[in-house]
């Protein structure tokens, strides 16, 4: 890397983080650091809360999910703005009457302390894990591409986001995160754009556009209902709803992001300015990794995208590896031949020629599926610790090879901000909650302000190190993006359950609801091993759930088995009191 | 909730409601889109 990109790199994080933290410094009241004396207009709101749902993992694993599994990744997203708007009939104007700080206070109000205590731990738990996923994974890619130590990348992403949500609280958070989507948007477009330019030499926009759909990626839409097919409309729609409905509805690192608004108004504009500008930019991150896709139908993709492991599998088993790279060298310049082709049928217009076009390119991507696999067993015997998949690599490979000087920095800005504005979202709120939910209602009711400014600083930098603790001790499944989605999925139904009980079942009391919760959660964790580890055969095939239906499960559940607990429980009291 | 000066919709918007119809609609219209094109270009 160039001195001109780390220039551009370090100058962008240390501007947005010391500028941020000499802005926002001196908070002297609870209602300043927690909810940023909500003077945040509708906008800032809005850009808030799309910089705490892109973390990096959306960066670094998103274009790389478009790459290999092509566009339908964009339907998780078709309930969020639903689910903005439930949230601003239904949520908004109740936490602005009660005047509360954190969701879970809500839930003492409406139920009881053990309810707000529960969801308040349940809340703690898996953000307080999920804190430790948003450093680790992008720290793991960094690390690599920039060549410092995975420790080191953890610690430098760590201590800049401890130090400044610790100086400036939630002021400090949504003064950082209007910088960092600016730098997010602007690298996103250049990014784009370059791509764009890059393909030009090949193939027209459309043909561009053509050759991605004809080789399977342009899958956007798949009507077909089915529970074990992970994206589909409508896992999408009604999973997806209910997913962003608990995220952003009982999420605290959410719900302090809107509640520091200057109004009802504003609040609610922010949410739905997300609600409509969301899935344009996942569609065009997704439409990223699908440009990068066929940007390597014209030269050549390595054969194993984590050219780290790749290379220290050279020195070890040079033989096995030249062997599938000239295997790779080979089907990528049959595949290229074959691309050019279709491009020449395409502009003729002749189906035909088309249809045959397209059945050899997808028989070629099955060989070289099969290639990558082989590689990928490779590179694992010689690297142990390596992950499941190397599609997280694919887009920083094609930014740190294909883009020029200055740009790669900026994309690695790009990627570092966002990293550090989930993080500094979920610090925000982990701390809020802890002082709020657990601290100030069973252990210090009555003290200063003061006192709970430090409290609440103290707290965002344990959560700070513990998040940096684990970062530093943990171990990755699968796919970023997806494993932080299905550690939320485990959690979010059962508290959405609880919240969903407290605004429409009004004669449901504080037991019932806590004793469902418990077994909900319970229930939920039981189905989620059961798919994971094949416990169940049904007809000869896993029982599996995706986890998307975990969230609309784990609601239902909670709201049914706590009706089932009013009606005994009620009818009981009725017994005896009668 | 609209008659309070703290919740008034934005300019372009007469109620909240509106804007809600437009946030489902702007959905809507994607949702449409996205499949055309998914079937255009299998």
């Amino acid at each position: 890397m160039s001195y001109i990109d780390w220039t551009v790199m370090l100058g962008t994080l240390l501007f947005i983080t010391g500028y941020g933290a000499w802005k926002t410094r001196g908070s002297k009241n609870i209602q300043s650091y927690l909810l940023g004396d909500n003077q945040s207009k509708w906008w800032v709101v809005g850009l808030s809360v799309m910089a705490t749902q892109a973390s990096a993992i959306t960066f670094l694993s998103t274009p790389g999910q478009a790459y290999e599994d092509g566009m339908r990744f964009i339907q998780f997203y078709f309930g969020l703005p639903l689910a903005m708007v439930i949230i601003c009939v239904v949520f908004i104007p109740l936490f602005y009457r009660l005047k509360v700080y954190t969701a879970y206070e809500f839930l003492e109000n409406r139920f009881d302390r053990k309810t707000r205590i529960l969801t308040a731990c349940l809340f703690l738990l898996q953000r307080g894990l999920a804190a430790g996923i948003t450093i680790y994974a992008p720290a793991i890619i960094l690390s690599q591409i920039l060549g410092w130590s995975l420790n080191f990348t953890v610690i430098f992403i760590g201590v800049l986001v401890i130090f400044y949500t610790v100086v400036g609280g939630t002021k400090a958070v949504n003064q950082t995160h209007k910088q960092q989507m600016a730098v997010i948007f602007a690298g996103m477009f250049i990014a784009l754009g370059i791509l764009l330019w890059k393909l030009s030499e090949f193939a027209t926009f459309t043909e561009s556009m053509m050759v991605a759909g004809k080789m399977g990626k342009m899958n956007i839409i798949d009507l077909k209902f089915d529970l074990s097919n992970r994206y589909n409309i409508w896992s999408g729609l009604i999973g997806g709803l209910f997913l962003q409905l608990a995220y952003f509805g009982t999420d605290q690192s959410q719900v302090s992001r809107y509640l520091s608004g200057q109004s009802v108004a504003a609040s609610r504009t922010g949410l739905l300015f997300n609600g409509m500008l969301k899935i344009p930019m996942q569609f065009i991150i997704l439409f990223t990794g699908v440009l990068v896709f066929v940007f390597f139908q014209f030269h050549t993709a390595p054969v194993y995208f984590n050219s780290v492991a790749l290379e220290k599998t050279r020195t070890l088993k040079t033989e096995e590896l030249a062997a599938l790279e000239n295997e790779h060298l080979q089907l990528s310049q049959t595949k290229k031949t074959e691309v050019l082709e279709l491009i020449d049928g395409y502009s003729n217009q002749d189906a035909q020629w088309i249809d045959e076009k397209r059945h050899n390119l997808q028989l070629h991507l099955s060989q070289e599926k099969d290639l990558r696999q082989r590689t990928h067993e490779l590179v694992s015997s010689v690297n142990p610790d390596l992950e499941k998949k190397d599609s997280d690599y694919i887009f920083v490979h094609f930014v740190m090879n294909f883009l020029p000087i200055g740009i790669v920095g900026l994309l690695l800005a790009v990627i570092f901000s966002a990293a550090m504005s989930s993080t500094s979202a979920e610090l925000n709120a982990l701390a809020s909650t802890t002082t709020v939910d657990i601290y100030k209602r069973n252990f210090r009711a009555e003290a200063s302000d003061q006192h709970y400014v430090r409290v609440s600083k103290l707290f965002t930098a344990l959560f700070g190190v513990a998040a940096v603790v684990f970062a530093l001790i943990a171990s990755l499944f699968e796919n970023l993006i997806q494993a932080v989605n299905i550690l939320g999925s485990l959690f979010y139904g059962t508290i959405l359950g609880v919240f969903i009980t407290a605004f429409f079942l009004k004669k449901i009391t504080g037991t019932s609801v806590f004793l469902a919760a418990v077994i909900t959660e319970i229930f939920i964790i039981l189905i989620f091993m059961a798919g994971h580890f094949e416990w169940v055969l049904i007809k000869g095939e896993v029982f599996k759930i995706e986890y998307l239906w975990l969230n609309l499960i784990g609601c239902f559940l909670v709201m049914l088995i706590a009706l089932l607990f009013q009606t005994t429980i009620g009818n009981r009291r009725n017994t005896v009191t009668g | 909730m609209s008659s309070n000066p703290d919740n008034i919709p934005p300019p372009l918007f007469r109620s909240w409601n509106q804007l809600y119809i437009f946030v489902i609609a702007v959905l809507l219209v994607q949702i449409i889109l996205y499949y055309f094109i998914t079937e255009y270009l299998k």
